[in-house]
């Protein structure tokens, strides 16, 4: 075969045209740290990290959602756990009060610590979270028991999504625990302790410590089976978000070994293309110089 | 009889076919560096002989040696190769073309980058989510109010200029169009000045290089057939229609219709261009970013129809019904989050059932939207998987095409191309030819010297 001057020049631009194409691209990936800068890069791998962009920010979402969820169970159970507290004192004062030998002046006393322990129930239905009523239902703008005591939220639950389509009540309506649910026979607790405290008041220690006791222990029974559910919805979140990090974790590495540069890797290819960068350089450099012109006198 | 000077004639014709080689070596070295040229070789031929028909030739030797001539100086080509060359240059400028408008178009998509539509998107659902957790803050309506403003901005974006590269192709098709008929011009003047030199029986070579090289400027932009008349004249053929005859071209005019459109000039006809640099422009201006702007016509349309259907049966923060979230006059250039939602973000209806201040239903179904599968996010992602693929094969090709072409070139560089050694070694060759010569001359100018004064002196 002829070899001429310009098949010399051509493959040696062509040589030296891929490599520093190549040295561009690498130095590029390792400089910015991503191995995909257009789809055209990796088409597959495109499409996969914008995936798992999408899945991380669902479920850095679902995670704050199932967050929030435990905060606000949180804050009613302690609001459960006070009232359990309160109708435990009102049984006792109750069991006190059934007795029939009790003096006027004692059982004013005693009907004026279940009226106090009616206001605080009042609070304790009033509980807010971040400005929110948690026993209102959807109506979290407003206190879930008017001024004479009637149930003003609604029977809807505020819900969180803890994964696609999957929603955890995390609101409990009031009326269910505080309201007219709270008895069988539809009566309030504060209607209960309304009526306890003016039978005290009245002196009906048979009433007392027969109908009055019944619905006290009935409350106790409605409000400790609601601290089940909120345990149980609570446990369910936790778990949530273990389940979730450890997603995140998974897809956070997906992610990584799609879209980032593999450094040590990319550095060997490297040093790999400059020695033979170097090579074409050098063999080029010798071929080039040569002709017949030097060796005629 | 042969007279005493025909060694004196043989010299000078060896003097003058030397010195014409060297010439034309020198014309070689000349153009060492000249891609379009081929080299040039001389042809050598010796001169009639001379007989000496007469009834008396007796004991003479026949068929005398008169010397040599240059018969004619005679490029080296290879018609195959240059039809090789032409075929890799279309499919070439094809895919080089193809390649820098799909890259054109990556960059404008910017994705997997962390401004594009995908991540604009993502935190458009992102924010519907935090409504629907939290719909009765204000900061968190705002948020989302911005949020669909940047999506809403970022579709425009790429939608305008999607737009604005087809309009900047259509202008280059414009140019190259013109371009093509300033080549078949030049194709055309050449021919006739081929025709002129070769009728006296000499070689154009240097005039037909240049013509070689036009058509393979040309073949990169379009397809062509070349066919040679007698007159060795080039005939351009494109698309089964004549574009360059002889000295006449039959030029390409534009049509605005109102991008441009390529059509004969002599019938109107549409010039149909598929390969080359033309018919990578016209394939991408017609189809391919076509098809990018549909598809994100097609994402505006989801975002406007998806999200304000269900934004409709809404109610907002003041308990009225919710009305448009998005709306589009037009196309995606006008995509936007409606003024009044705008401006007042308690018009967003996240509410389905009104004046409940914790309700986020319809905001967590419109949340939901986004796992749709061949809407919104899967659209977009399919979308530029397919400028992915398309982008990467048009690389990939147009890199095959460049190591063609490369192979070609070398093979008809080997064939047609200078190469110095050579040409030093013939120098010297032709160098040592014409001093030999010269001697003869002087040989002969000796032997005369002899006869003429040296003779008849006998016992002066």
């Amino acid at each position: 075969m002829r070899v001429t001057q310009n098949m010399l020049v051509n493959n040696l631009l062509y040589q030296l045209r891929l490599s520093q194409d190549r040295l561009v691209n690498l130095q590029n990936q390792i400089a910015s740290g991503r191995r995909i800068h257009a789809p055209s890069d990796d088409p597959v791998a495109t499409v996969k990290v914008l995936e798992y962009r999408a899945i991380k920010a669902d479920i850095t979402q679902y995670k704050g959602n199932a967050e929030m969820g435990i905060e606000w169970l949180g804050i009613a159970g302690n609001a459960l756990e006070q009232a359990t507290q309160g109708m435990q004192r009102v049984r006792e004062l109750a069991v006190a009060g059934a007795s029939s030998s009790l003096p006027a002046g004692s059982r004013e006393a005693l009907a004026l610590e279940v009226e106090q322990l009616r206001e605080e129930m009042v609070q304790v239905a009033s509980t807010k979270y971040r400005d929110k009523y948690v026993f209102s239902g959807l109506l979290i703008d407003r206190p879930p028991f008017d001024a004479s005591s009637t149930y003003q939220g609604d029977l809807n639950t505020v819900e969180t999504e803890v994964a696609a389509g999957i929603t955890v009540g995390i609101g409990l309506p009031g009326d269910g625990i505080f309201g007219t649910g709270a008895t069988k026979a539809g009566k309030s607790i504060f209607q209960v302790l309304d009526d306890l405290a003016s039978d005290l008041r009245a002196g009906n220690h048979q009433l007392v410590g027969n109908a009055r006791l019944a619905e006290v222990a009935e409350i106790e029974d409605t409000i400790l089976s609601h601290q089940a559910i909120i345990g149980s919805r609570m446990n369910r979140l936790e778990k949530t978000i273990d389940r979730l990090t450890d997603t995140w974790l998974k897809v956070e590495d997906l992610l990584s070994r799609r879209q980032d540069t593999d450094i040590p890797a990319a550095v060997t290819e490297l040093a790999t293309l400059e020695a033979a960068y170097r090579s074409s350089l050098m063999s080029t450099a010798r071929i080039i110089q040569p002709t017949l012109l030097e060796f005629l006198r | 009889m042969r007279t005493s000077f025909t060694g004196l004639e043989i010299g000078r014709r060896s003097l003058l076919a030397y010195q014409k080689a060297l010439e034309v070596t020198g014309h070689n070295i000349a153009n060492a560096n000249n891609k379009a040229y081929s080299r040039q070789e001389v042809n050598f031929q010796a001169t009639d002989p001379y007989a000496i028909p007469t009834m008396q030739k007796g004991t003479e030797a026949g068929m005398i040696g008169t010397g040599v001539t240059v018969t004619d100086v005679r490029a080296v080509r290879d018609e195959f190769l240059n039809a090789q060359a032409r075929n890799s240059l279309k499919a070439l400028g094809y895919w080089q073309t193809h390649r820098e408008v799909l890259q054109e178009v990556e960059l404008f998509f910017n994705e997997p980058g962390e401004t594009g539509i995908s991540t604009a998107l993502t935190e458009f659902w992102t924010a519907w989510e935090e409504v629907a957790a939290d719909p009765g803050t204000p900061a968190v309506r705002w948020t989302l109010v911005e949020r669909a403003e940047a999506l809403a901005a970022a579709i425009r974006q790429v939608y305008g200029q999607l737009g604005e590269l087809k309009l900047t192709i259509d202008e280059s098709i414009r140019h190259k169009i013109n371009q093509a008929n300033g080549l078949g011009q030049r194709i055309a003047q050449l021919n006739s000045l081929v025709v002129k030199i070769e009728a006296t029986g000499d070689n154009a070579n240097d005039l037909i290089d240049s013509r070689n090289q036009l058509v393979e400027e040309l073949s990169r932009m379009m397809d062509l057939n070349i066919r040679y008349d007698r007159y060795n004249q080039a005939q351009i053929v494109v698309n089964g229609t004549i574009f360059v005859a002889g000295d006449i071209v039959n030029r390409i005019d534009i049509v605005d219709m109102p991008l441009a459109q390529p059509v004969w000039n002599h019938s109107g006809g549409a010039v149909l261009l598929r390969q080359g640099e033309l018919g990578a422009l016209l394939e991408a201006r017609d189809n391919s970013v076509q098809s990018y702007l549909d598809s994100l016509v097609r994402l505006a349309e989801d975002l406007v129809d998806g999200v304000n259907a269900p934004h409709r049966t809404g109610y907002d923060q003041d308990g009225i019904q919710g009305g448009d979230f998005f709306e589009m006059r037009g196309g995606p250039e006008s995509l936007q989050v409606v003024a009044d939602v705008r401006d007042n973000p308690r018009r967003i209806a996240a509410a389905l059932e009104p004046g409940k201040a914790g309700d986020g239903r319809v905001a967590t179904e419109i949340a939901r939207l986004r796992n749709q599968s061949g809407r919104f996010d899967s659209r977009l992602r399919s979308v530029i998987s397919q400028l992915g693929i398309e982008s990467q094969s048009a690389g990939r090709l147009a890199g095959n095409q460049e190591f063609l072409l490369k192979q070609v070139e070398n093979q008809r560089m080997a064939a047609t191309g200078v190469s110095l050694d050579e040409e030093m070694t013939k120098l010297i060759q032709y160098q040592h030819g014409y001093s030999a010569a010269a001697r003869i001359v002087s040989a002969v100018d000796e032997m005369i010297d002899t006869v003429i004064n040296r003779m008849g002196l006998v016992g002066r």
